[in-house]
């Protein structure tokens, strides 16, 4: 794919201990111990309710009632969060999107916050999700697969090594699934790393781990 | 300082998108205001005498309503997470949104005031007071409603809450800017109130961000 040439050469890891997360006083979770390194990629599973979600927010730092330690390349994410951030890609069930706003003026936006403008490379990203035709629609008018593939065209127009996606297949079509988990694959052969959830099984990310939440 | 230009401009083209956000709070502020003269009395003595309070009482009503939509929608559709996950500091966010909140809100606000002093028989100086007054007062407003409406956010009601809250900080800012028009309008030096109320923006200026962030950060959990 044209648009994917950047490297990651530095090596990253992020390392999380013994992180749990509380509600209450009852722990949602058993403490999670995970280290990921360039080229990782993890699924995490569990049933309705585990708290798949709660752990990958936690692991953003958007938990406050949270227990334990994620480490980006061995700092301490809570003590130097722009470091993490700017590293860092989180989907979850909220798109992020604004409806207002048409869908080549919502990725547009996200990518001036961290890179320099590229117009073009945001026209190529949703012509890969297959939706390059609807680069000036509004998103509020949009069906929930397109809104989805929006959203998921962040990964091309933001490289990022740190991938965390929380359900990245809800809503999308056979192709959209296929397109992912292709990304994915190229993701981590530039040395990304992927935390994801997914009650789809995925089939075609190499090397996928998996972790069940108890 | 060009990731807040983005968001400023992001902020701006949203509400651009829905005209109602910046005529609401401008159309209720009319309304609120023409209704003293009905309500108390049309003799033109009395209207300059309550004029100074009806504005500002009227303005800080107005901006009230304007902060949820400024908050709330990008809280709802995980905006606000992006945002916070994006590498830019919670202050710039903050920042970001009371300025886009004054430019749709205050200023208008500041524009129309002359217009409605006019009406409620306030003389040109005062009038012209009253709008130095709000130009300094009105920023002040929305960064005090930035720490209540990042308190309130998510919250089930948290509109009658976020009045509840805010209303009370809002009270020396009223003072102050009341008592400015009113000193104006009888012929006294006002140039103490003004000093005051370009205290209170610099003050709730380099404050305000600091403590919304951090409530925000409360909220987004």
């Amino acid at each position: 794919m044209a648009v994917y040439n950047a490297d990651h050469k530095s090596k990253n890891t992020i390392k999380i201990s013994d992180l749990t997360v509380s509600r209450g006083d009852i722990p949602i979770f058993d403490p999670v111990n995970l280290q990921l390194s360039s080229g990782d990629s993890i699924q995490i599973r569990g049933v309705n309710g585990a708290g798949k979600t709660t752990l990958l927010r936690a692991i953003c730092g958007l938990c406050n009632s949270h227990e334990g330690i994620v480490e980006w390349n061995e700092r301490s994410i809570f003590d130097h969060e722009s470091d993490f951030y700017e590293n860092l890609l989180y989907l979850g069930h909220s798109l992020g999107l604004k409806p207002k706003l048409t869908a080549e003026q919502n990725l547009n936006f996200y990518r001036n916050l961290r890179f320099s403008t590229d117009k073009s490379l945001v026209r190529q990203a949703l012509e890969q999700t297959g939706i390059g035709g609807y680069y000036d629609e509004f998103v509020a008018r949009m069906s929930a697969g397109q809104k989805r593939r929006v959203a998921l065209a962040r990964v091309i127009t933001e490289p990022v090594p740190l991938w965390i996606l929380d359900e990245p297949m809800v809503a999308l079509d056979i192709h959209g699934q296929a397109w992912l988990e292709q990304v994915c694959n190229n993701h981590l052969e530039r040395g990304g790393i992927l935390l994801v959830t997914s009650h789809q099984p995925i089939s075609g990310i190499n090397g996928l781990r998996e972790l069940q939440l108890t | 300082m060009k990731k807040i230009g983005s968001l400023v401009s992001r902020e701006l083209s949203v509400v651009f998108r829905s005209q109602s956000e910046f005529i609401y709070p401008v159309a209720f502020f009319v309304m609120v205001t023409t209704m003293f003269p009905l309500a108390v009395s049309p003799e033109p003595t009395q209207l300059a005498f309550i004029a100074p309070g009806v504005i500002w009482v009227a303005s800080l009503l107005s901006l009230l309503l304007s902060l949820h939509a400024f908050y709330q929608a990008d809280f709802d559709d995980g905006s606000l997470e992006q945002l916070l996950l994006s590498g830019v500091s919670g202050y710039s966010i903050v920042l970001s949104k009371v300025v886009a909140n004054w430019i749709v809100t205050g200023l208008p606000l500041v524009l129309v005031a002359p217009v409605i002093g006019i009406l409620l028989n306030l003389d040109t100086h005062a009038n012209l007071v009253a709008m130095l007054a709000l130009l300094l007062g009105t920023p002040s407003l929305c960064f005090i409603g930035a720490i209540g409406m990042s308190l309130t956010l998510g919250l089930r009601n948290g509109g009658v809450l976020l009045t509840l809250l805010v209303l009370p900080l809002f009270i020396p800012i009223l003072i102050f800017g009341a008592a400015t028009v009113e000193a104006a309008s009888m012929g006294r030096p006002y140039i103490g109130q003004v000093a005051v109320l370009a205290a209170a923006l610099i003050l709730s200026g380099f404050f305000a961000p600091f403590a919304a962030s951090a409530a925000m950060k409360i909220s987004i959990d």
